[in-house]
């Protein structure tokens, strides 16, 4: 039992630890910016309504997968380019 | 159905001011006192109205009926009484999560009403005994009842008479709670099959 014990607290020791919540932070206001778009321009582009991309922006709110990838064609560039994960 | 639904609604919305209008006039003045006055015009108008009253009435039913019935009417009719938006994927977020508290929260509610139409409380004096002193006894007890027959007067020429729902308080509460549980059960496994 205590083997076991050990085993189990080892193994935990050696995998890498996710961590249930992320801070995912993002470029939009600054890609947004770039192209001289008002939010209601990128809004009704993508789909949305102005207060979501304000959320968004601020980082309130996390969009989908769906809308990521929108936002990504849109702006011509990859997923990764606008949203990282804010390491502290 | 959806342009017979339209004009359903229209209907009953346009047709209120008109029924309110008959019961004021009908409550100022009797029929005896309407139907006295020699003005033809203020007979047929009457009778208009009261034609009305009977139209709207059924169509009133009619309608509650489908809301209940119809989920697709359910969703264009109440969605806007409720202010529910859901023009995209943060406002749909942000209405599942609402309704989830508000669900929690009306049957948390529902039990504690369910508990105080349940559950009686008596606390008394019970009569002096032998040594002079008061005595108080505190009884605790339960009461369902399943049906409660509201005050009808029948006289032999009433034919048929409704009011009020002919459930007891507790009754009532207990099938919202069924309603409430079933429907969100249902609701919930019919969407994770789609998912």
């Amino acid at each position: 039992m205590y083997s076991l014990l050990y085993i189990a607290t080892t193994i935990g020791d050696i995998m890498p630890r996710i961590e249930n919540k992320l801070t995912i932070k993002n470029r939009i206001q600054e890609l947004r910016n770039k192209e001289n778009l008002t939010q209601i321009d990128l809004a009704d582009a993508i789909g949305v309504t102005r207060a979501t991309i304000i959320a968004i922006e601020k980082g309130s709110y996390n969009p989908s997968l769906e809308l990521a990838f929108r936002l990504a064609k849109f702006f011509e560039t990859d997923i990764e380019t606008i949203f990282f994960i804010n390491r502290k | 159905m959806n342009k017979t639904f339209r004009y359903v609604q229209s209907y009953l919305i346009l047709g209120l001011p008109l029924v309110i209008a008959l019961m004021v006039w009908n409550t100022i003045y009797t029929q005896e006192e309407i139907f006295s006055h020699n003005s033809i015009i203020q007979k047929i108008l009457f009778n208009a109205l009261v034609v009305n009253i009977f139209a709207w009435f059924i169509t009133l039913i009619a309608f509650l009926i489908t809301l209940v019935a119809c989920p697709s009417a359910r969703e264009k009719t109440l969605m806007r009484l409720a202010n529910l938006k859901e023009r995209d994927e943060r406002e749909e977020y942000i209405t599942g999560k609402a309704s989830r508290a508000t669900y929690l929260s009306m049957i948390s509610v529902m039990i504690l009403f369910l508990f105080f139409s349940l559950f009686s409380v008596d606390l008394r004096k019970t009569p002096k005994e032998a040594n002079g002193q008061h005595n108080l006894s505190i009884s605790l007890g339960v009461h369902f009842t399943l049906l409660d027959s509201p005050t009808i007067n029948k006289t032999p020429d009433v034919l048929f008479e409704s009011r009020d729902i002919p459930l007891s308080k507790s009754a009532i509460i207990l099938f919202f709670i069924c309603w409430q549980l079933a429907v969100f059960n249902i609701t919930a496994r019919r969407i994770k099959d789609e998912i």
